[in-house]
């Protein structure tokens, strides 16, 4: 006799949100041409995590951190584990609708909502929230009240001037101070070194994923890319290298035999605007099976986690922080900081080395910081002569039609220019 | 009215000075320069005779030869007139002057040299252009070898130094001195020390025919303001030779050869300056400031001290 | 060319700084003479082994002479002598400060020292440090115009006595520790032989003992004082030595300012100019090293660009390019 048992809303939750997983993932396998065969690694660890809730990190003290401004290199110099809470379900965005304001960002909704649910595959020991844009700010607040603990790390909303450059350094400072206690351990200099070449080696593997996307015949889908450092939240590092390193391995031999994702005329794409999160990669695939390739990106999920490397020039344990500081500030080009000419020469820089067709900006509806610097990057744009489209959007699965209308105009649009072009 | 009692000061010391040293007088080039503070570095070079210090110009001399001998051995000839010795030399840089009186008394051939070192500011243009590119050269008393042209000669070698500057020679120096015949060293030979102070001396040489002195520190100078003084000394040698012969019509049984090298020298600077002051003055400032700095950060990161970094 | 730009620069410069070194402190004993305009510190206090003579030092001799004196002959060697200077300005541009200075090496070493014992540097705070570049402009003024001050009577104020002849070198650090590189350790002293003296031996040694904290603590020191830095950026802007900067490259990550040892704010923030050798650069191209950015930062010669900034050279310099084992002793 088959036992019947009633299903828990977390069971029900998790029946969703794998069948948010599964779509995306199926997606990808199945509708895209010469899809690289490295790749089932990774769709392998979506399915590992988001369909069958496999926990990586059994044994490992698990700091969770609500942005990219939580120093990895410090967490895996004491042996503990980042987890990027960042979420992109939209189940989990349903559930954070009833904590948040309705015209709240989705993202932030659906973080809150899978700390709400508390089903985790992966439970944080503890959650490290840098004070970047407003409603993460305040998610904050919301988390603790279902009984997390919850650190919050000060982060200037400038970037050039000394005195927030001192202050991150010493916010960073303390940030150390803090896991230090909490972990038990103390940071030397050896283990702090070694992660920052750890991670330093992940991202020259990213830098040469990139070399890729550059060429005239793009060999890797901007999905797929998305993919890749989507994982970097919460895989292992050290299996996420060796799975990347195949990835590479599998370029080079395709660059040989020219096999390419996109054609010839296809539009080349540089992305930005709030960062597609698995399982929400709705825009990213409607514009590539439109028959555009998203060459370059310039969002908190992909580029801006991996570009800027640790630069030190003194490797003792003063001369690191420093420099992991100034990374995760100088570098950033995140539109919560007031002045942003640096995210627009950076867009304007990816056009010009990804030789870009167009750019697509995307805006999550309720993500204020990226709304309101829309119009300002719409008018660089325009001064620079690189067409741009711009989109709102949220987690939603209805709201397909009218964007991929949108997105295909745009998109046939660039090809037509193109083509004139010769 | 201080310049009116200088002048009877010294007047009085002339006349003592006199009085005591009353055989001892000898001959040697002075230089000075024209008008210094106008921006005029050209030189006047007198021949000068008296009891040293003490002087009055010589304007005849007895069949005088100058010669100027360069840097690199190159010697140029000029005329005596007047008292006026002629710098009008080619070069840039630093020469030697001889210039050489010969004259029969007594049945004796007197030969004379006068022997001074003296830097041409100018030179030719291009020569000057050259060396201006170049580099100033370093002009030197020191170290040069004994010529065909001068029978009689001494030359001052290197000093043994017992103090730091590179320049110039200072009182408490050793100056040692060779002295030559045609070319060959004269082992024998003494020579005779005169101070601007009176101070005198006979130097023997040593088995080596070196003949070494110490300058002697002035005891009398004024050294209210300024320790630092200059002086001057002169190197005399005297060398007989009994050979006779015929110098112009005039028959000589002897020849008597003199030699006048005047120097000039500075207060030693281990008069006036300590090593040790120095030294603990360096010190000191290290130590003050590296300890305030330790004290600085200690009191500025307190933190620091909870936090749990290890730098190794 | 992407040998060059994949190297080491803190090892190349090393050597290179190690042999400018050894010919400027010990040169003049192999016959090495360079002649006594040179724009770095090869001291005359160090008058056998100098390899050549600093510009400044003569300069100073030079202008102690009565106005007069410069109508005539004085006048033009005066011209020749700075023309040349600024020939020596022209080849090498301000990397006679990076690569060749003595004092510049001797505060390199006392850094690396500092480094090994794991004491952290000294920063200066961004107003102090904009106030710091007038006091290298005030000193060259006062050498210039000190001992010509000596033989002169300006507006009617009497001639300074005769101890202020070589004012920069009384208080230069490099008299006492160039030669003692030699071990000739007699120029520290204090003369006490009248005031002017007993003032500026005292200077003289007091900087000396600054220089050495200093340097122990902060990087370069005493370049930020150097009234030859300020010498040669006048005649900067026309050198063919030169440090490029391609602003649209630029992501004002910072890291050229980390690696600056000057704190040169300008590399990091100005995406305007191009060329960004400044006033305090010393053309020591860490920042090159350190910039993470394809071609964004590049050190030209004569209109040819000789090391550039790449993303692998700087991977490579930040040891990224391999993987890390989990226990590996790597140091």
């Amino acid at each position: 006799m088959t036992k019947h048992s009633i299903e828990t809303p977390k069971e029900k939750q998790n029946r969703h949100k794998a069948m948010e997983a599964i779509n995306t993932i199926n997606t990808m396998k199945d509708e895209f041409k010469n899809p690289i065969a490295a790749m089932d690694a990774f769709y392998e660890l979506y399915e590992d995590v988001y369909c069958k809730q496999k926990a990586l990190h059994e044994d490992a003290i698990k700091v969770g951190t609500m942005c990219i401004q939580i120093p990895s290199e410090i967490i895996y110099a004491f042996d503990a584990v980042p987890i990027r809470l960042c979420n992109g379900f939209y189940t989990d965005d349903e559930i954070g609708s009833d904590l948040l304001p309705q015209k709240a960002c989705p993202l932030v909704k659906a973080t809150v909502g899978h700390f709400a649910s508390g089903n985790f595959s992966d439970k944080p020991h503890f959650v490290y929230s840098p004070t970047t844009c407003d409603q993460k700010t305040k998610a904050g607040a919301t988390i603790e009240g279902f009984g997390y603990e919850v650190i919050d790390v000060d982060f200037p909303r400038m970037k050039e001037s000394e005195i927030s450059r001192e202050y991150f350094r010493q916010s960073i400072k303390e940030f150390t101070v803090d896991l230090s206690r909490r972990i038990g351990k103390k940071l030397t200099r050896k283990r702090l070194k070694n992660a920052v070449h750890k991670i330093g080696y992940a991202q020259s593997l990213y830098h040469k994923l990139c070399e890729y996307r550059k060429k005239e015949h793009v060999t890797i889908s901007g999905n797929d890319m998305f993919f890749i450092t989507n994982a970097f939240f919460f895989d292992k590092i050290d299996s996420w290298t060796e799975k990347t390193q195949r990835v590479l391995e599998e370029l080079k031999q395709r660059e040989k035999e020219n096999i390419t994702v996109a054609a010839k005329v296809s539009p080349r794409i540089v992305y930005t605007g709030s960062p597609p999160i698995f399982p929400n990669y709705k825009i990213p695939m409607l514009i590539e099976q439109s028959d555009a390739v998203i060459v370059a990106d310039e969002t908190c999920s992909s580029n801006r986690m991996f570009n800027d490397m640790v630069a030190v020039d003194e490797w003792n344990i003063y001369g690191m922080l420093d420099s992991i500081a100034d990374k995760y500030l100088k570098a950033c080009t995140c539109p919560i900081f007031t002045k942003n000419d640096d995210r627009i020469r950076r867009i304007i820089d990816l056009v010009k080395t990804y030789s870009a067709d167009g750019v697509i900006y995307q805006a999550f509806a309720g993500c204020t910081v990226y709304e309101l610097e829309q119009r300002s990057v719409l008018e660089a744009m325009e001064k620079a002569g690189i067409p741009i489209l711009y989109l709102e959007s949220d987690y939603s699965p209805s709201q397909g039609g009218q964007l991929s209308t949108r997105v295909e105009a745009f998109i046939e649009s660039l090809k037509m220019k193109k083509r004139k072009q010769g | 009215m201080y310049g009116y009692r200088q002048t009877m000061q010294k007047m009085t010391l002339v006349f003592l000075f006199c009085m005591i040293s009353v055989a001892n007088a000898g001959t040697w080039i002075e230089q000075r320069y024209v008008d210094k503070s106008a921006g005029n570095y050209d030189k006047e070079l007198y021949l000068k005779e008296g009891n040293f210090p003490q002087s009055e110009v010589v304007e005849n001399l007895n069949n005088p030869t100058l010669l100027y001998r360069y840097d690199y051995g190159e010697v140029f000839e000029t005329d005596f007139d007047h008292g006026k010795i002629n710098v009008n030399l080619p070069y840039k840089g630093s020469y030697h002057l001889f210039i050489q009186e010969r004259y029969v008394e007594d049945s004796i051939l007197h030969i004379k040299m006068y022997k001074t070192r003296v830097y041409n500011s100018k030179g030719n243009i291009e020569d000057s252009l050259i060396k201006e590119i170049r580099g100033k050269t370093v002009g030197s008393h020191f170290g040069k070898e004994p010529f065909e042209a001068v029978t009689f000669e001494a030359v001052l070698q290197k000093p043994i130094k017992q103090h730091h500057i590179n320049c110039c020679v200072y009182s408490g120096d050793i100056v040692p001195i060779k002295v030559y015949f045609k070319q060959k060293q004269l082992k024998n030979t003494p020579i005779v020390i005169t101070t601007q102070q009176g101070w005198e001396k006979t130097v023997n040489p040593d088995s080596d025919g070196l003949l070494s002195f110490e300058i002697p520190r002035n005891t009398y100078a004024d050294i209210s303001k300024n320790k630092r003084f200059k002086e001057q000394l002169l190197i005399e040698a005297f060398y007989e030779e009994n050979k006779s012969g015929i110098y112009k019509q005039k028959p000589y049984e002897k020849i008597k050869y003199y030699l006048s090298i005047p120097l000039s020298f500075h207060t030693s600077p281990l008069e006036y300056t300590s090593k040790s002051a120095g030294f603990y003055v360096v010190i000191s400032v290290i130590a003050v400031f590296s300890l305030g700095l330790y004290y600085y950060r200690r009191k500025k990161k307190k933190i620091v001290k909870e936090i749990w970094f290890e730098e190794d | 060319m992407k040998k060059i730009d994949n190297m080491n620069l803190n090892k190349v410069r090393f050597t290179i700084q190690v042999i400018t070194f050894l010919l400027i402190v010990y040169g003049g004993y192999i016959g090495l003479d360079l002649g006594d305009k040179l724009p770095t510190f090869a001291c005359v206090f160090n008058p056998e082994g100098t390899g050549g003579k600093c510009y400044l030092g003569m300069i100073q001799h030079d202008l102690d002479h009565p106005w007069q004196a410069f109508l005539g002959f004085a006048g033009i060697a005066f011209l020749i002598s700075l023309f040349i200077f600024v020939l020596w300005v022209w080849v090498l541009n301000k990397a006679w400060c990076g690569y060749v200075c003595p004092l510049g090496t001797m505060q390199d070493w006392l850094t690396s020292l500092r480094k090994k014992l794991k004491v952290k540097f000294i920063e200066y705070d961004w107003a102090n440090r904009e106030s710091i570049k007038k006091v290298k402009w005030i000193l060259l003024i006062l050498l210039l115009l000190l001992p010509f001050m000596v033989s002169n009577s300006l507006l009617g104020l009497p001639k300074l006595p005769g101890g202020l002849t070589m004012p920069f070198c009384d208080i230069c650090p490099g008299r006492m520790l160039i030669p003692a590189f030699v071990g000739d350790f007699n120029q520290f002293y204090i003369d006490f032989s009248n005031p002017t003296d007993l003032i500026m031996t005292s200077l003289g040694m007091i900087v000396v003992g600054l220089f050495i904290v200093g340097s122990f603590f902060k990087k370069r020191f005493f370049c930020y004082f150097c009234p030859m830095a300020a010498f040669q950026y006048i005649f900067s802007k026309q050198s063919l030595f030169k440090l490029y900067k391609d602003g649209s490259k630029c992501t004002k990550c910072g890291d050229c300012y980390n690696a600056c040892d000057m704190d040169i704010l300008e590399i990091a923030d100005d995406i305007k100019n191009k060329n960004l050798v400044t006033e305090d650069c010393t053309l020591c191209l860490k920042c090159v090293a350190a910039c993470p950015e394809e071609g964004c930062l590049e050190a030209n010669f004569a209109g040819k660009t000789i090391f550039k900034s790449t993303k692998e050279g700087f991977i490579l310099r930040m040891a990224m390019n391999q993987q890390i084992q989990k226990e590996s002793n790597n140091d």
